[in-house]
């Protein structure tokens, strides 16, 4: 009876687990020096295709993400790791995909020592599976107002 | 007769299923509005184009099954830059994997400020001298361009 509610309630765990999905969405930032900056609210101005050599470099900002994230998740996810350097300019430095290859894991239940006694095995019986991991990088920038007038003359 | 399907049948099932299963799902963050759409969009991988533009978003493009080729993604990712009313995307990067490709770019509109010609002054390696910067990226008039909005996803089946 026992067993059975046990198995019941892994079932459901398992079927919650998938619905729930697996987001690997990770991000950190390097501050460049010791100083303790407080984190900064407000807009940050994005260079995604050239650097424009202005203002003071805080620290690097790096998100990454899994097969479920995009950049829908991991800029936004870059931008508050900027404000938290105390930066209102963000550098993007590099942006792209790696695929891994990766072995499941997986539970194998089997019975040694006859019906009554069974154990359970991890291990990786599976084929390996392809997993892609997308990685954006950058810098955080304080800029003054005057330089960011200064570098932003292209927009309307 | 047995109800029973034999096993060639379940082969044909499925190999009717693996035809033209495939998709390349395209994504973007804008830094600002989207303009009206565009007739073409051109894709610069290695150098950055000549003439001036500001930035507009990064498009990125998914594709798996029969969709997970360079050609796949990179046409969905020009696809997406023109509904976003781009003029080219720049720094485009290509991965591809055994079952999935990705491409990302940074999608750009044209600008009317000539002040920028030639290449950026990150690549040439000087750093742009006062009231000579490079009329690339940076906020708009009205505000920086911030965090970015997610723009509406775009999918393609085959």
């Amino acid at each position: 009876m026992a067993r059975r509610v046990l198995r019941k309630l892994s079932i459901a765990a398992v079927a919650l687990n998938a619905l729930a999905g697996c987001s690997d969405l990770s991000s950190y930032s390097v501050p460049h020096d010791a100083a303790r900056r407080s984190p900064r609210q407000g807009p940050v101005a994005v260079f995604a295709s050239y650097d424009p050599r202005v203002g003071r470099e805080l620290g690097a900002v790096v998100a990454r993400g899994g097969s479920d994230d995009d950049v829908r998740e991991l800029f936004p996810e870059l931008v508050r790791k900027v404000q938290e350097l105390g930066g209102n300019a963000l550098v993007i430095d590099s942006m792209g995909a790696r695929f891994d290859l990766v072995s499941p894991w997986a539970t194998t239940a089997y019975a040694p020592y006859g019906c009554g006694l069974s154990c359970t095995r991890w291990g990786a019986p599976q084929p390996p599976l392809e997993v892609m991991t997308v990685e954006l990088r950058g810098r955080a920038l304080l800029v003054s107002p005057d330089e960011l007038a200064r570098v932003e003359r292209g927009a309307p | 007769m047995s109800a029973r399907r034999s096993p060639a049948c379940w082969a044909l099932v499925l190999a009717l299923a693996g035809v033209g299963c495939g998709s390349v799902e395209a994504r973007t963050v804008a830094f600002r509005a989207p303009g009206a759409p565009t007739g073409r969009a051109d894709l610069y991988v290695g150098k950055v184009p000549e003439r001036a533009y500001y930035e507009v978003g990064l498009v990125q493009a998914v594709g798996t099954g029969t969709g997970a080729d360079e050609a796949s993604v990179l046409h969905a990712l020009r696809l997406r830059a023109q509904r976003m009313g781009c003029d080219a995307v720049v720094r485009v990067g290509v991965e591809l994997g055994q079952t999935a490709a990705h491409a990302i770019g940074v999608c750009v509109r044209w600008s009317e400020v000539e002040a920028a010609r030639g290449a950026p002054a990150a690549e040439k390696g000087d750093a742009p001298a006062a009231g000579e910067g490079p009329a690339r990226g940076g906020p708009p008039a009205e505000g920086p361009a911030v965090g970015g909005a997610p723009v509406a996803d775009e999918q393609e089946r085959r």
